[in-house]
């Protein structure tokens, strides 16, 4: 057995993050079957089917199916890259890379044995949610395609997922990084299975003269299509029209092809991993043409004059505003967020039309990358003080003269720059539609009302958290927790009290004034928005209180 | 008239700390005299890096009161930062910028105008011997490079008191060297400086006074010499004579102020009865006798031998 599995294994077993990670796993599917569940029940009840006329050809067990799987989906999305992120990066910080080196094992076996430990992991976790999917199965209406289907992607997304992970943690030494850096090379490698997909289904086509029944043969291959309708919960939708409905034969032929795509892909990524730890065994200095790019993506292009002198009268008003400004990883941050909101508008306005008409469509970006944005600025702050806290620099600050208050401003604040005007732009685009969809009876501001008030809180609840977690993940995770989780949980019980559809008599809340409120002004948007603005409040008094009493400094160095 | 009482550059009173369970220090009474370059020695975990963090206004005493300059590191610890420079034993840089934006953002840091930063710099950099990198990454710089950019980054304010938590650990033979070396003209310039290492011998030729710690508590404190004289049982010195060294053996057993004469690698460790006593009389003795001496030095205990002998070598 290759020792680098073995190790792995015999680690994993002593870490109590997996027995974590598995609790999440089970817990977001049982989570997910019981929104499936209540969600479907209340359609049921009202006779108000979110998507539509669409909604009528749903069966129990299809709309819960589609839900508990969309979680699962979401879950593969995020932890599969957190598994792999750190397997390389985590050996370089601690000299034990190089040690490898030493013996008889190849770069491409260190690869195979991290990508086969972390993908047993991977699988731990998966098992420990798929009970759960069986149970909209037996609730009947769901077709062995979409099963297949569902675990088809599930694959796919997971070992994309861990090839991504491994990849970006040969790349980056810090584990912060590697993890940002894995989650755009998901979303590439994605992309690159899909290409790989359509020439391989073509290829196919040509080799094997099989004749397709449409004008649009490219749609067989359509790995994001068939990916994004798992994410969005919306596998159990039948087709709109003119899409190819496929024979048995084409369909196994397509996903056939799918599963070598992705094996292809990532083995070929795995491979540049190993090529990668070849290269760090050699430890060969920095490129100079490394150094000169690092150089470059720092230096003012338009207007340097004008720009290093506003950067020296911000650095003599704020030093801590000016290092976080300059920093590659900020504006890479704030242009890279731009990119990502108006890569989901544009990818949803292209290839959207089998959601359920203009609102279906529409509605898609107007809730996903408000998600996506504040799962970003949740990553940010976890990693806040973070780096300063693994370098040794927030030691440094906090004995210059510089205030708290000064500090915590300074930081807050550069996360809100970071994230403005991404945040803006989504607001604009999702008022836009909002505006033409009224006419329609659909109102999704809720969104924006809870994306708006996050990129003030988060931050706030990031620091706070990365300063108390002993690891970056569990600082991300706790900043979703405090964050959005819990504001939004609090703020469905307390319309559920004020709704007397969901506990089948009067509302709790019945005639008082509470309920008036909730009833005419709040809605679920809203009221996370004000639980999230007092979290963030306290999170503000907490994160001070930490750096007070210093028990970061404890956690890492101890008292010596 | 009684002049003025001068004002010790550091002073703590009960000085103590607890995380937790753990007893990190107790009951420290320590003086740092200004101009000194106080060598603080101890195990792992003895107490030092939480002393030093305390004095550093990082940490908050648990009891006992620290002072810098006559200023409470609690009560005044805004004007007690602007007179410290604390180097912990990490490197703590942002390995993305430059030398000149590193230093430039710590002036800013500590207030220092945008005209005085550059000039600043440039003498703080002079200073360490990092002029010629001044525009090179820290990230590509080597660990002694980084080592001297932290003494810069201390330096920048140009504080009294030098806080130094093992400033020449990891660092080759040279770049220790060097390091010493910059430590001394810091000391010409009026710097008290107070700094951690585990290398005793090279704090033995450095330093004038020295602390020992163990389990958080204050086993001696003074000069160097001083910590010798504690724990040397007797004064010993060593001759080496031409030709063989059994007659000069001889004649030096039969002085009344020889205690003992034993003969190791053809050379004669002479130990007297009293400590007192100089030892002249050995060149004395064995010059009249017409005996050709060599070598005449006294037996000196290193600090790293002092310190075996003062500590138990127990750690918490």
């Amino acid at each position: 057995m290759n020792p680098v599995i073995q190790r792995e294994l015999l680690e994993q077993c002593r870490n109590p993050a997996l027995f974590r990670l598995r609790l999440i796993s089970g817990a977001g599917a049982i989570g997910a079957l019981l929104w499936g569940i209540t969600v479907w029940a209340e359609m049921q009840r009202s006779g108000n089917f979110v998507f539509g006329p669409w909604g009528v050809l749903f069966s129990e067990g299809g709309f819960v199916f589609g839900r508990v799987q969309m979680v699962l989906t979401l879950l593969i999305l995020a932890l599969a890259p957190t598994l792999t992120a750190d397997a390389i990066a985590r050996e370089r910080r601690e000299s034990t890379l190089n040690l490898l080196g030493l013996t008889p094992l190849t770069p491409s076996a260190v690869a195979v044995g991290k990508s086969a430990a972390n993908l047993l992991r991977a699988l731990t976790l998966w098992l420990a949610a798929l009970p759960i999917l069986t149970v909209p199965f037996l609730m009947g209406g769901v077709g062995g395609r979409q099963v297949v289907e569902v675990m088809v992607v599930h694959g796919v997304i997971l070992l994309v997922g861990l090839a991504a992970g491994l990849l970006a943690s040969a790349v980056s030494t810090q584990f912060r990084r590697a993890l940002a850096l894995a989650f755009v090379l998901e979303l590439a490698l994605l992309v690159g299975v899909e290409l790989v997909h359509m020439v391989a289904v073509v290829g196919l086509q040509v080799v094997l003269s099989i004749s397709v029944p449409t004008s649009r043969p490219m749609e067989l291959s359509q790995t994001i299509h068939l990916v994004s309708r798992v994410v969005t919960g919306e596998v159990m939708r039948p087709l709109p029209p003119g899409f190819p409905v496929l024979s048995v034969g084409q369909w196994l032929a397509s996903l056939g092809c799918l599963i070598g795509a992705v094996v292809l892909v990532g083995w070929l990524t795995i491979l540049t991993a190993a090529r990668r730890i070849a290269r760090l065994w050699k430890e060969e200095p920095v490129r100079p043409r490394t150094l000169a790019i690092q150089r470059e993506l720092t230096r003012p292009v338009l207007f340097p004059g004008w720009i290093r002198q506003q950067q020296r009268r911000r650095l003599a008003q704020n030093p801590l505003v000016w290092i976080q400004h300059r920093s590659v990883a900020a504006a890479l941050t704030r242009w890279g967020w731009i990119f990502i909101v108006i890569l989901v508008w544009m990818l949803i306005a292209t290839t959207g039309g089998w959601m359920g008409g203009f609102a279906g469509q529409w509605s898609v970006p107007v809730w996903m990358a408000p998600l996506l944005l504040m799962g970003g600025m949740a990553f940010s702050a976890a990693g806040g003080f973070r780096a300063e806290r693994e370098n040794g620099t927030l030691e440094l600050l906090l004995v210059t003269p510089l205030t708290l208050n000064q500090l915590l401003q300074s930081r807050w604040s550069s996360h809100v720059r970071e994230f403005l005007f991404p945040v803006m732009l989504q607001l604009s685009l999702s008022i836009y539609v909002e505006g033409l969809w009224r006419r329609a009876g659909v109102d999704y501001s809720r969104f924006n009302w809870w994306l708006l008030m996050s990129l003030l809180t988060l931050p706030a609840v990031g620091l706070w958290r990365g300063l108390r977690a002993r690891n970056f993940v569990t600082a991300v995770l706790s900043t979703v927790f405090w964050g959005l989780f819990l504001p939004g949980a609090l703020a469905m019980v307390v319309s559920a009290l004020g709704n007397p559809d969901y506990f089948g008599g009067p509302a709790v809340l019945q005639g008082t004034g509470v309920q008036f409120f909730l009833e005419t002004r709040l809605d679920w948007g809203v009221l996370p928005a004000a639980v999230q603005f007092l979290i963030g409040l306290v999170a503000l008094v907490l994160v001070r209180r930490e750096l007070v009493s210093r028990q970061f400094a404890h956690q890492t160095s101890g008292g010596g | 008239m009684t002049p003025p009482p001068t004002v010790p550059a550091v002073q703590t009173r009960s000085l103590g700390r607890i995380f937790g369970s753990m007893v990190a220090l107790r009951s420290l009474d320590l003086t740092v005299h200004k101009g000194d370059l106080f060598g603080f020695i101890g195990s792992n975990g003895a107490g030092k890096t939480t002393t030093l963090r305390i004095l550093a206004t990082f940490l908050t005493p648990t009891m006992g009161t620290a002072e810098v300059l006559g200023l409470d590191v609690v009560k005044e610890a805004d004007r007690v930062r602007h007179l410290i420079g604390y180097m912990p034993d990490f490197f703590g840089v942002y390995k993305d910028m430059e030398v000149t934006e590193y230093l430039d953002f710590f002036g800013a840091c500590y207030k220092i105008p945008a005209a005085q930063r550059e000039k600043t710099v440039a003498d703080v950099l002079e200073l360490v011997g990092l002029s010629e990198k001044k525009g090179s990454l820290i990230g590509a710089l080597s660990r002694g490079m980084q080592q001297r950019l932290g003494l810069a980054r201390v330096l920048i304010h140009d504080p009294q008191l030098l806080l130094l938590d093992e400033p020449a650990s990891g660092l080759d033979p040279r770049a220790r060297i060097e390091m010493m070396a910059i430590l001394q003209e810091l000391q010409r310039m009026g710097k008290t400086i107070i700094i951690s290492s585990h290398i005793l011998s090279e704090l033995q030729s450095l330093c004038n006074r020295c602390a020992i710690i163990e389990r958080g508590q204050l086993i001696y404190s003074g000069p160097i010499k001083g910590v010798k004289v504690g724990v040397t049982e007797a004064r010993a010195f060593w001759v080496r004579v031409a030709g063989a060294p059994e007659t000069s053996r001889e004649l030096l057993l039969q002085r009344p102020e020889t205690e003992s004469v034993e003969s190791a690698e053809g050379r004669l460790k002479v130990v007297l009865k009293n400590p007192d006593d100089d030892g002249s009389f050995i060149a004395e003795t064995l010059v009249q006798a017409g005996q050709r001496v060599l070598e005449l030095r006294e037996d000196e205990l290193g600090l790293e031998e002092v310190f075996l002998r003062v500590t138990k070598g127990d750690t918490q």
